[in-house]
C-alpha cells in the first residue's frame, strides 16, 4: 500500500527529497541537514602528529588550519580538515589512489600535499605545504598589477598546471583561492594548492553548491566548467582546467567574473547548471564599458583608463581567456602549455592561436612585428604576403635587394648611417602599411584580402605621403604599379610606374639597378598601351646609358635591345627586328653576363618567330633548335611555346610527322602544369585540331576536336 | 512466457514490460499473470496519467476510466506501447505518448467496461482523488503529469523502504529518518536537532543516531535507483532518466502550496 508522503508538497520541495535520495549517502549525514554536533577542532588540539596553531582560513569545504609538525620532520604545515558530510573512508581511498601521482609533482608553483588521514571524529584532513601568500587576484589588485605584470603570473600558473597535467594529474577546482602568491625572495611566485584535494572530496554540482534551507547558493561555480556542470557527464579530463584557467585570466584581466554573479545565483541550482552550459560569457571589454564607476576602480588598479583598458582587451588580448572558456571542449586550447604560448604571443606580437583564420590577421601581426627590417626585405615581405604570385622578374629582384642590402651592410664608412636610413624608410614603410592601408575601413571586417582594392587603396593613401623620403614612395609606387601591369591594368601601373621612374632617376641615377627596373615595366606599360614610341624611346635611353656605365655587353641592356625587337615586330617592322636580335645575339656570345643565356633565349625564340613570319622556314628551325637545346626538358612556359612554335614551322612545311609528337608533348606538359582548363592547355589543344586537319587525318582531328569542344563547352569564356 | 508473440517486433517497449514482470514475482501471484502486471502498472502510474486526463479536462470519472482502459491496452494489446516505440525516450514518455495515442484511437462513449472483458478488468480505487490545486491549474497538462510522476515515484519509493525497514526490524530507524530528513523537507520545518532525537527514540548517543539516519537513507538511495531501473532499458539510461527528472520544473517553478 502506497503512503501518500508526498501529498501537498510543491515541486521544489519533491525536488529536494529527490536530491536527498540521490546523493551518496554513506559515511556521516550530509552537512546542509546537520546541526552543529560536530565540533571543529580548536586552536593547541592535535590531530595525528600535527599540532594545530591557528585558523589561516575556511571554505566551502572546511577549515584551514596553520599547524606544526610534531615526528621525525618538524615544520609548518597547512592542514585542512574537511568538513562533516564525507565517508572519510572514501575520501581517503580516493586520495591514496593519487597519492603516488602528486608525489610525482616537482614544481616550484605547485604546492605540495604531504599526507592525509582522519581525525577522531572521522573527519578526514590533508596535511599540504604552508603557502604563506594571498589569493592571486587580492595580490594582482593590492600591488596594481599592469596587464602584463598580470599574464606573466598567469603564464606561471599554466606551467604548473601544466606539469600536473603531464603527470595525469587533474586539479578540478582551479579558483583565485587556490592560487596563492607568495614574495618570499622578492620575486612573486604563484603557487597552486589543493591538488588532488577536489578530486578525492568528489564535489559534484549539488555538493558544492550546497542547498541550504532558504535556497542560498554556497560555493563557487564560476569557475566551473559546463561538463563538471553537468550531473550526468563523469568524463572530466584536463581540458576542465583549462576553462578554469580561462575564467581566471578574464577575472585577472578585467576584473569581473565571466558571469555576472547577480543573475548567476539567482536562480538556483539548476539555473546555475544552465547558464554554465549554455551561455557564452560576453567579451570583458562591452561589459568594462558597461559598468560605469566601477570600471574606472578596476582600470585603475591596472593602472589604467578604462577606455585604455578596453580597448587594450578588445580584439586579441580577450580572445585568449574566451577560447579556454569554450562550451565544447574540442575548441579550447589542448593543454596548459598552449594557453601560456598563446599568451606569450600575444606579449611579442605574433598571431595569436585564439586568433581568426584568413590572411589578413596575421599579415597585420607580421607587419606590426618586424618594423626593424630593412625596408627592402619588408617590401619583398609585402608583395609575397599579399599572396602576389612571383615572376622571374620579382624573384630576380628579390635576390638582388637581398645582395644589395648584404653589401650595404658590409660597407665600412657609411654603414651605421645606411642602416639608419634604412631602419627609417623600413619604419616609414610599416607605418604607412599598418596605419594607411590595415588601418583602412573597409578591411577592418574581411578576412581575406581582396588583391584589387588592396592595390586601389594603397594608390589613393599614397598622395601625399613621403614628400620627405622619396626613396621610399618610389619603392611602393614600383610594387604597385607592377601589380597593376600583373593584372593587365596598364594605364594604372603606367601612371604608378611613371612617377617611381622620375623619382628613381632623380635620385638614384639612371644607372641603379631599381632604376632600370622601373623602367623596363613602365616600358612594357607603354608597349601594351599601344604607346610604343614612348618604350622605344626609354629603352633606348637605358641602352645609351648602361652601355656607358657598363658595357655594351651588360645583361640589361642586351634584354632591352631583344624587347625593342620584340616591338619593331609587333609593328611589322621585320627587317629592323632582325637586325636588332642579331646584333643582340652577337654580342651574347661575347658577354659573361648571368643574363646572357636568358636573353640568348629570348632571342633566338623571337627571331625564329621572325623568320616563320617571313616563310623562312629553314633558319627558323635551326635558331629554334638552338633555343631548345639549351632548355632539353624544360616544363617552363617558353620553353613550351618555343617547343609549339618550332612545331609550326614544320607544320608549315608538311612536315606533320615531326610536328605532331612536339605539339603532343606541349599539350600533355601543359595539362599537367596548368591543368586542362588554362588558355595554354587549350591553345594547344586547337593546335593539335588544326595539325591533324592539315594533315588530313580527319579521324584523329576529331579526337581532339571533341576534346577541346569538352572543354570550351565548360569554360565559355575560351 | 506466453505473452511474447515471436511475430511481435518487441524492441524496447517489451523490454521494459520485461523488467516490470520481475516486480511481479514480488507481488502476490495471481491466476492471471496480465492482471497482476495491470495492477503493478496501475498502482504505479495512474497517478500521472490521471492527473493529466484531469488537466486536460476530463472529469474525475471520466479519468478514471481512461486510465483503467489505457493500462489495460498496454499490457493486453501492447499495440500502444510498440507503436510509442519509435519515439526515444524512457518509459515515463513512451507511457505519455501511448496515452496521446490511446485517446485518439478510443471513442467517446465507450467505457472500460465496455470493452474489456470482465474477467480481465482490474479495477482502479482511486482514494483521495487528488485536488488539482491552484498550482496544477496554472501548470500544463505535461507539467502536471511530470510533477504527478515524480510525486508517484517518491511515495512509492519511500513506501517500500519503510516497508523494509519495519520488516527488518528496523522501524525506530525508519521513524528517525522520517522525522529528521523527510518531514522537514516536504513540511519546510526546521530538522530536530540529534541530541532532541536521542531524548524521544531513547537512543544512546548522537553518533548511533546519526548512524540509524545513513542506514536508512542507504536504503532509499538503492530503492530510488532500482525503481528508475526498471523503468528503462539499461544503466545509462537509468543516469539519464534521473538526470531529466531533476531537469523538471524550471527554476522560477511555482511556489509551494
Amino acid at each position: 500500500m502506497t503512503r501518500e508522503f508526498t501529498f501537498g508538497a510543491g515541486p521544489e520541495r519533491l525536488k529536494r527529497l529527490l536530491f536527498e535520495g540521490l546523493e551518496a549517502p554513506e559515511g556521516q549525514e550530509d552537512a546542509a541537514l546537520a546541526g552543529t554536533e560536530d565540533a571543529t577542532p580548536s586552536e593547541g588540539q592535535r590531530i595525528g602528529c600535527y599540532r594545530l596553531l591557528r585558523v589561516l582560513g575556511e571554505g566551502g569545504m572546511g577549515v584551514v588550519y596553520l599547524a606544526e609538525q610534531e615526528d621525525a620532520i618538524r615544520r609548518r604545515v597547512a592542514l585542512k580538515v574537511i568538513k562533516p558530510g564525507m565517508d572519510s573512508k572514501r575520501v581517503i581511498a580516493r586520495f591514496e589512489n593519487e597519492r603516488q601521482a602528486l608525489a610525482l609533482m616537482d614544481h616550484p608553483s605547485i604546492a605540495q600535499v604531504y599526507d592525509a588521514g582522519t581525525t577522531e571524529a572521522g573527519r578526514p584532513y590533508f596535511a599540504m605545504e604552508y603557502v604563506k601568500g594571498s589569493p592571486i587576484t587580492e595580490y594582482c589588485d593590492r600591488h596594481k598589477l599592469g596587464i602584463e605584470d598580470r599574464l606573466r603570473l598567469f603564464q606561471q600558473v599554466c606551467a604548473a598546471v601544466h606539469h600536473a597535467h603531464q603527470r595525469g594529474i587533474i586539479h578540478r577546482d582551479i579558483k583565485p583561492s587556490n592560487i596563492l602568491v607568495s614574495t618570499e625572495a622578492d620575486t612573486a611566485t604563484p603557487k597552486i594548492i589543493d591538488f588532488g584535494v577536489a578530486k578525492a572530496t568528489g564535489k559534484s554540482l549539488t555538493e558544492r553548491t550546497l542547498y541550504t534551507e532558504d535556497s542560498q547558493l554556497l560555493g563557487t561555480p564560476e569557475y566551473m566548467s559546463p561538463e563538471q556542470a553537468d550531473m550526468v557527464n563523469e568524463d572530466i579530463d584536463t581540458r576542465s582546467d583549462i576553462y578554469s584557467l580561462g575564467a581566471l585570466l578574464y577575472v585577472l584581466l578585467a576584473g569581473i567574473l565571466p558571469y555576472d554573479s547577480e543573475t548567476f545565483r539567482q536562480g538556483g541550482v539548476e539555473h546555475v547548471r544552465k547558464m554554465i552550459r549554455e551561455t557564452d560569457p560576453k567579451t570583458p571589454s562591452t561589459r568594462l564599458t558597461k559598468l560605469g564607476r566601477e570600471a574606472s576602480e578596476l582600470a585603475e588598479l591596472r593602472r589604467m583608463e578604462v577606455r585604455a583598458l578596453a580597448k587594450r582587451l578588445h580584439k586579441e588580448l580577450e580572445w585568449i581567456p574566451l577560447k579556454a572558456m569554450r562550451k565544447d571542449r574540442s575548441e579550447r586550447y589542448r593543454s596548459a602549455i598552449e594557453l601560456a604560448d598563446d599568451i606569450g604571443n600575444y606579449l611579442n606580437g605574433a598571431p595569436l592561436i585564439a586568433g581568426p583564420p584568413g590572411t589578413l590577421y596575421r599579415f597585420k601581426k607580421f607587419v606590426r612585428r618586424n618594423a626593424g627590417l630593412s625596408a627592402a626585405v619588408l617590401a619583398v615581405a609585402v608583395v609575397l604576403i599579399l599572396g602576389l604570385a612571383g615572376t622571374t622578374a620579382m624573384y630576380f629582384r628579390a635576390d638582388r635587394l637581398r645582395v644589395e642590402a648584404q653589401a650595404s651592410a658590409e660597407r665600412e664608412a657609411s654603414a651605421r648611417a645606411e642602416a639608419e636610413r634604412a631602419l627609417a624608410q623600413a619604419q616609414a614603410v610599416s607605418d604607412f602599411l599598418v596605419k594607411d592601408i590595415l588601418g583602412e575601413e573597409s578591411f577592418s571586417e574581411a578576412q581575406e584580402l581582396d588583391f584589387d582594392h588592396v592595390l586601389d587603396i594603397t594608390s589613393e593613401k599614397l598622395e601625399g605621403k613621403f614628400l620627405d623620403q622619396p626613396l621610399v614612395a618610389a619603392r611602393i609606387l614600383h610594387a604597385v604599379g607592377q601589380r597593376y601591369y600583373g593584372i593587365g591594368k596598364f594605364e594604372l601601373a603606367r601612371k604608378h610606374l611613371e612617377r617611381a621612374y622620375q623619382i628613381r632617376l632623380q635620385h638614384l641615377g639612371p644607372e641603379h639597378s631599381h632604376v632600370i627596373r622601373t623602367a623596363n615595366t613602365l616600358c612594357f606599360a607603354y608597349w601594351n598601351l599601344d604607346r610604343h614610341d614612348d618604350a622605344i624611346r626609354i629603352w633606348n635611353k637605358q641602352i645609351d646609358i648602361l652601355g656607358k656605365a657598363y658595357g655594351e655587353t651588360y645583361g640589361w641592356r642586351m634584354l632591352f635591345m631583344h624587347n625593342i625587337g620584340t616591338v619593331y615586330m609587333s609593328l611589322g617592322r621585320r627587317a629592323e627586328a632582325e637586325a636588332l636580335f642579331d646584333e643582340v645575339l652577337a654580342l651574347c656570345e661575347r658577354s659573361s653576363s648571368t643574363r646572357r643565356y636568358f636573353v640568348l633565349f629570348v632571342t633566338r625564340y623571337h627571331q625564329g618567330k621572325n623568320y616563320l613570319a617571313q616563310e623562312r622556314y629553314g633558319e627558323a628551325e635551326q635558331i629554334l633548335n638552338e633555343a631548345l637545346e639549351a632548355r632539353q626538358g624544360g616544363t617552363d612556359s617558353r620553353t613550351l611555346a618555343c617547343t609549339a612554335l618550332l612545331a609550326r614551322v614544320y607544320r608549315e612545311q608538311g612536315q606533320y610527322d615531326k610536328a605532331a609528337p612536339l605539339l603532343l608533348d606541349v599539350y600533355n606538359k601543359r595539362e599537367a602544369k596548368l591543368g586542362p582548363k588554362h588558355a595554354d592547355t587549350i591553345e594547344s589543344l586547337k593546335q593539335l585540331v588544326n595539325l591533324y586537319e592539315s594533315w588530313n587525318k580527319p579521324e584523329k582531328a576529331s579526337e581532339w576536336r571533341v576534346k577541346l569542344l569538352g572543354e570550351e563547352l565548360q569554360n565559355p569564356n575560351e | 512466457m506466453g505473452y511474447q508473440d515471436p511475430t511481435e517486433i518487441g524492441g524496447s517497449a517489451q523490454a521494459f514490460l520485461t523488467t516490470h514482470w520481475t516486480l511481479i514475482d514480488k507481488i502476490q501471484r495471481d491466476q492471471d499473470e496480465d492482471r497482476a502486471l495491470i495492477g503493478l502498472m496501475l498502482e504505479r502510474y495512474w497517478k500521472p496519467i490521471y492527473c493529466y486526463l484531469r488537466r486536460k479536462g476530463y472529469d474525475n470519472e471520466h479519468a478514471k476510466d481512461l486510465t483503467q482502459g489505457f493500462l489495460h491496452e498496454i499490457v493486453l494489446n501492447r499495440r500502444l506501447i510498440q507503436k510509442a516505440d519509435q519515439s526515444r525516450g524512457h518509459f515515463r514518455t513512451l507511457l505519455l505518448t501511448a496515452l496521446n495515442r490511446y485517446l485518439i484511437n478510443v471513442k467517446k462513449r465507450e467505457t472500460a467496461r465496455g470493452r474489456i472483458p470482465p474477467e480481465k478488468l482490474v479495477s482502479l480505487e482511486v482514494v483521495n482523488p487528488p485536488e488539482l490545486s491552484g498550482m496544477m491549474t496554472e501548470s500544463s497538462p505535461d507539467e502536471v503529469y511530470d510533477y504527478m510522476w515524480l510525486s508517484a515515484l517518491l511515495d512509492q519509493v519511500l513506501s517500500a523502504v519503510q516497508a523494509s525497514c519495519v520488516q527488518d526490524g528496523l522501524h525506530i530507524h525508519w521513524l528517525v529518518f522520517e522525522e529528521r530528513v523527510i518531514g522537514p523537507i516536504l513540511q519546510d520545518t526546521a530538522p530536530p536537532s540529534l541530541t532532541d532525537l536521542c531524548e524521544k527514540f531513547s537512543i544512546q548517543n548522537v553518533k548511533k543516531v546519526s548512524n540509524m539516519i545513513v542506514t536508512v537513507k542507504r536504503r532509499f538511495h538503492a530503492a530510488l535507483k532500482e525503481y528508475v531501473r526498471t523503468t528503462v532499458a539499461s544503466d545509462q539510461q537509468a543516469q539519464e532518466e534521473l538526470a531529466e527528472i531533476m531537469h523538471f520544473f524550471s527554476s522560477d517553478a511555482q511556489p509551494d502550496q
